[in-house]
C-alpha cells in the first residue's frame, strides 16, 4: 500500500472516530492559546510591575567618555525627534541641557519640553518669573529666537552660538532656577556651536523591551558617544521570585501540554494497531510506516497550531489588551514565530518517541496487544 | 470493591505513568501559582498591624519638616496617639578582620513589623538566642568582610552577633533612602533595598545589618536616630476631629505639610491595595489559565482512560457487577493516583524547600496551598466518577464488548 493510500485510510479512521478528534482539536487549540496567553500576561506582568513601582520610566542619556566630542543639538534633535513616534503614547518631558566649550561664559543652555497633543511645549519655570514673560503653549512650535534669562542678566538680547537671541522674560533666581541657565524652546534651540551633554527622557509608563532597544538603536546612531541606559529589570527579590515563579509555571503549562500529548496520540495510535499489523503484513515497511503516522500527526498539529494562532491573535488578544495593555507589545511576528518553533519542536520530540515505539513492533506483538 | 480499584490502578501502572506525572506537574504548578500569590501580599501582610487602624504617615526628610521630631515631643502634642513606629537606624565605626570598616544598622519592632526578608543563611535576628551584651544582627551578603554565622564583632564597644545575611535585593522595612515626591505613598515606600543604595553610588550606605529590636533597645538605643519616616498610630475610638487636629498641628507646630509630608494611613492603604490589585491581576489570570489547563487535562486523561478500561468494565459488568460499581471502581483508581501524585509533589516541594532554588522561587505552603490543592483533587475526583457515568451509562457491556473486539 502506498503512502498516500494509508495516509488517506488513516485519516478516514480519525474522522470516523469522532470522539477522539474532537478531543485532540479541543486539547491542542487549548494548549496553543494558554501557552500565547501565559507568554503575553508574563511580559506583560513584569512591564506593569516596573509601572506601579515607578522603575524604569526615566532615561537619562549621556556620554561616557571625556575624550570624546559631545553632540551637537541638531543630532541630539535628529536623536528626540525619530524617537517620539517610537513612544509618543508614553513621553511625558524631554530635557537636554547644552553648554559652550569655547565660550569662557559659565552658561547653561537649557530645554525642557512636555510632549503633549504631539508637541514638544517648553515648560514654564517652577522658581517663577519676575519680569516679562515665561513660555506658553503657544511657543511650542516657534522657531523665532526667544530665550527666558536669569533676572541677573542685564540686557533685553542674548548672543547664543553666534545667534542674537530675545529674551521674553527673566526668571527668579532661587533653588529651583539656578542663575547660569537660559532656557530656550525645541525648534528655536541653536543647532550648532553648542555641545549637549545629556538627554533626558521621562515617560508615563515604562518602556517595552521592543521600544527599548528600538530607541537605543537610534541613540547608537544619532549620538554614538553616549552611553544608552540599560533595560530594567524588577529590582526587589519579591517581584523577581514571583516573576520567576510564573515563568515556571508557564514552563510547567508546556511540560503538561506536551504530556496531554503523549497521552492522547498513546491512545490514537493504541487504536490504530490492527490498521498498522495488516498494512505490514501487506508489505508496508517501517520507515514508510513512520513517515505516514508522522505526516498525519504532526499535520493536523500544525493545522490547529496556526487555528489557535489565528483565534489568539484576531479574537483573544485585542480582547485582552484593555485589561493587560503591555501585551500586544510584546505579542509580534517574532515572537508567534519563536513560540510555535519551540512548540513544533516539542511535539517533534513525542511524536518521534511515540511513532517511534509503535512501529518497531512486530506485526504478531501488534495483534496479540489488541 | 476498594481492594479491585487499588488493584487495577498496580495492574495499570505502566499505562498511567504519563496521568501521574500529569497530575504532579498540575499539583505543582497550583503550590507554585498560590506561593505566587502569598509572595505578592507578603510584604503588606507583614505591616498590617498599620492598616488596622488609623495613623499618619510622616515624612522625617524634607527641608520643611526641619530636624526630627522626638516622640516625647509627639506624645505631648497629639491626642490619642497609641504608638509612635518608626525605622531607627544607627552608623558605627570598628575593626572587622584587620580592616577599619563603618557599618549601617537598622532596626524595626518585631511588634509591629512582621516582615522579614528571605536569609540567604543562618537564622533571622530576633528568632536567634539572645543574651546580655550582645545584639543579634543580619548582615546583607555584600559585606566586604566574611563574618561565619555565630560570630561576634565588636564596634564602638559593642558586640554584634551576626546570626545571619540577606540578599541586597531584599525588600527591608525602613531602608529607603527616597521618599515618592508625588504623593502616591504606599506600602512600597516604607520598603527599599541595599541595591537602591548601591545604584545611587552612596558609599556610606553599601551594605546593611538589620539588628535585633529587642537587643538594640537594651544595649544601644541612645545611639539609634530615626530612620526617613514614622508612623502615627490612633486609638481606634478618636474621632475625625481629633485627627484633623493632630494633622494641623503637625503643620503649625512641627512644619510638616499635608500630602507632601504627611499622609492618612487610611489613603495609603487605599492605593496600596490598588497597587496590588494591579499586581494581582496577572497573576490570578495565569491561575485561572492553569485552572483551565488542569481541567482539560484532567478530562482528556479521565476519558481516555475510560475508553481504554471500557472493556474491562464489560467483562466485570458480565460477572455481576453493575454500572455503580464501575464508577467506584473508577473512583479508587483515581484516589489511588491522586494520592500518589500528591506524595510525589510533596516530596518535590520539600526538596525545593531544602534547596538553593528556595531563594530563587515563590514558595510557601499555607492554608491557600491546602485548598488549591484540595480543590484540584476534588474536581479529579468528580471527573473520575461523571465521566464513566455519563460516557457508560446507556451502552451494553455487549457492545462494548463487541467495539473492542
Amino acid at each position: 500500500m502506498s503512502v498516500i493510500g494509508l495516509l488517506k485510510l488513516n485519516i478516514k479512521e480519525m474522522f470516523r472516530q469522532r470522539f477522539l478528534l474532537g478531543l485532540l482539536v479541543f486539547i491542542e487549540l487549548t494548549s496553543v492559546i494558554l501557552i500565547m496567553f501565559s507568554y503575553g500576561v508574563i511580559n506583560h506582568f513584569n512591564t506593569k510591575t516596573k509601572e506601579v513601582e515607578g522603575t524604569s520610566m526615566y532615561y537619562e542619556i549621556g556620554r561616557i567618555d571625556d575624550e570624546l566630542q559631545d553632540p551637537q543639538p541638531a543630532e541630539v534633535k535628529a536623536f528626540i525627534s525619530s524617537a517620539i513616534p517610537i513612544v509618543s503614547s508614553k513621553l511625558e518631558r524631554v530635557f537636554f541641557g547644552a553648554f559652550n566649550r569655547k565660550s569662557d561664559e559659565d552658561l547653561s543652555y537649557t530645554c525642557i519640553s512636555d510632549y503633549r497633543n504631539g508637541k514638544l511645549i517648553p515648560v514654564s519655570l517652577a522658581g517663577g518669573i519676575g519680569e516679562g514673560r515665561g513660555f506658553e503653549d503657544t511657543d511650542a512650535d516657534t522657531t523665532e529666537k526667544i530665550a527666558v534669562v536669569p533676572e541677573t542678566y542685564e540686557s533685553d538680547e542674548i548672543n547664543i552660538a553666534g545667534q542674537q537671541f530675545r529674551c521674553i522674560g527673566k526668571y527668579k533666581v532661587n533653588m529651583y532656577s539656578p542663575a547660569n541657565c537660559v532656557y530656550i524652546p525645541y525648534y528655536a534651540f541653536p543647532e550648532n556651536n553648542l555641545e549637549v551633554l545629556v538627554v533626558t527622557m521621562r515617560f508615563t509608563k515604562p518602556l517595552t523591551l521592543n521600544e527599548h532597544n528600538k530607541l537605543a538603536q537610534l541613540a547608537a546612531k544619532y549620538v554614538p558617544q553616549y552611553e544608552f541606559p540599560e533595560f530594567d529589570g524588577i529590582d526587589n527579590e519579591n517581584d523577581n521570585r514571583v516573576y520567576r515563579s510564573i515563568i515556571g509555571v508557564a514552563i510547567v503549562f508546556m511540560a503538561i501540554s506536551a504530556i496531554n500529548y503523549c497521552i492522547m496520540y498513546k491512545h490514537i495510535l493504541a487504536k490504530r494497531r490492527r490498521i498498522l499489523a495488516v498494512s505490514r503484513i501487506c508489505g508496508c515497511t517501517g520507515t514508510r510506516a513512520s513517515m505516514v503516522y508522522f505526516i498525519e500527526l504532526y499535520g493536523l498539529s500544525v493545522i490547529l497550531l496556526v487555528i489557535g494562532l489565528l483565534i489568539f491573535h484576531c479574537a483573544i488578544l485585542p480582547a485582552a489588551s484593555g485589561t493587560f495593555e503591555y501585551m500586544s507589545a510584546y505579542m509580534t511576528t517574532k515572537t508567534y514565530l519563536k513560540i510555535s518553533g519551540i512548540y513544533l519542536g516539542m511535539l517533534l520530540v513525542v511524536y518521534v518517541i511515540l511513532i517511534g515505539r509503535f512501529v518497531r513492533k512486530t506485526p504478531a506483538e501488534l495483534i496479540r496487544s489488541v | 470493591m476498594f481492594s479491585l480499584g487499588f488493584s487495577e490502578f498496580l495492574k495499570n501502572i505502566k499505562n498511567n505513568i504519563l496521568v501521574l506525572a500529569e497530575l504532579i506537574l498540575i499539583y505543582v504548578a497550583a503550590i507554585f501559582m498560590m506561593s505566587a500569590i502569598s509572595e505578592q501580599y507578603s510584604l503588606i501582610n507583614g505591616i498590617k498591624t498599620f492598616f488596622d487602624r488609623t495613623g499618619t504617615f510622616v515624612k522625617q526628610d524634607t527641608i520643611a519638616a526641619g530636624t526630627t521630631v522626638t516622640d516625647e515631643e509627639l506624645l505631648e502634642n497629639l491626642t490619642g496617639v497609641e504608638r509612635i513606629v518608626r525605622p531607627v537606624e544607627t552608623n558605627l565605626y570598628g575593626e572587622i578582620d584587620g580592616n577599619r570598616y563603618n557599618l549601617n544598622f537598622i532596626t524595626n519592632n518585631s511588634d509591629y513589623v512582621k516582615s522579614i526578608p528571605r536569609l540567604t543563611e543562618g537564622r533571622w535576628c530576633e528568632n536567634a538566642e539572645h543574651e546580655d551584651g550582645i545584639i543579634n544582627i543580619v548582615l546583607s551578603d555584600n559585606v566586604p568582610f566574611k563574618v561565619p554565622v555565630g560570630d561576634i564583632v565588636n564596634l564602638e564597644g559593642c558586640n554584634f552577633r551576626v546570626t545571619g545575611y540577606y540578599g541586597i535585593k531584599e525588600m527591608v522595612f525602613g531602608l529607603t533612602n527616597t521618599l515618592n515626591t508625588d504623593g502616591s505613598e504606599s506600602y512600597i515606600s516604607m520598603y527599599g533595598t541595599v541595591n537602591e543604595f548601591l545604584e545611587y553610588n552612596d558609599p556610606m550606605s553599601e551594605y546593611y545589618a538589620i539588628a535585633s529590636y529587642e537587643d538594640v533597645n537594651r544595649e544601644m538605643k541612645d545611639r539609634m536616630y530615626s530612620g526617613l519616616f514614622m508612623i502615627i498610630d490612633y486609638y481606634d475610638d478618636l474621632s475625625e476631629q481629633d485627627i484633623e487636629k493632630n494633622m494641623d498641628i503637625l503643620c503649625t507646630k512641627f512644619n510638616y505639610t499635608a500630602d507632601a509630608d504627611m499622609f492618612d494611613m487610611r489613603n495609603i492603604y487605599t492605593y496600596s491595595m490598588e497597587l496590588l490589585r494591579i499586581k494581582f491581576v496577572p497573576v490570578a489570570v495565569i491561575f485561572g489559565l492553569t485552572f483551565i489547563l488542569t481541567l482539560t487535562c484532567i478530562f482528556n486523561a479521565a476519558s481516555l482512560n475510560v475508553m481504554r478500561e471500557q472493556h474491562n468494565y464489560g467483562i466485570y459488568f458480565i460477572c455481576g457487577n453493575n454500572w455503580k460499581n464501575t464508577v467506584i471502581l473508577s473512583f479508587m483508581h483515581w484516589v489511588c493516583l491522586s494520592v500518589t501524585a500528591l506524595i510525589i509533589a510533596g516530596v518535590i516541594s520539600a526538596f525545593v524547600r531544602v534547596s538553593n532554588l528556595y531563594n530563587g522561587l515563590a514558595f510557601s505552603f499555607g492554608w491557600m496551598n491546602i485548598l488549591s490543592l484540595t480543590v484540584i483533587t476534588v474536581l479529579i475526583l468528580i471527573f473520575a466518577v461523571l465521566l464513566p457515568f455519563v460516557m457508560l451509562r446507556k451502552m451494553q457491556p455487549v457492545n462494548i464488548l463487541r467495539n473492542n473486539e
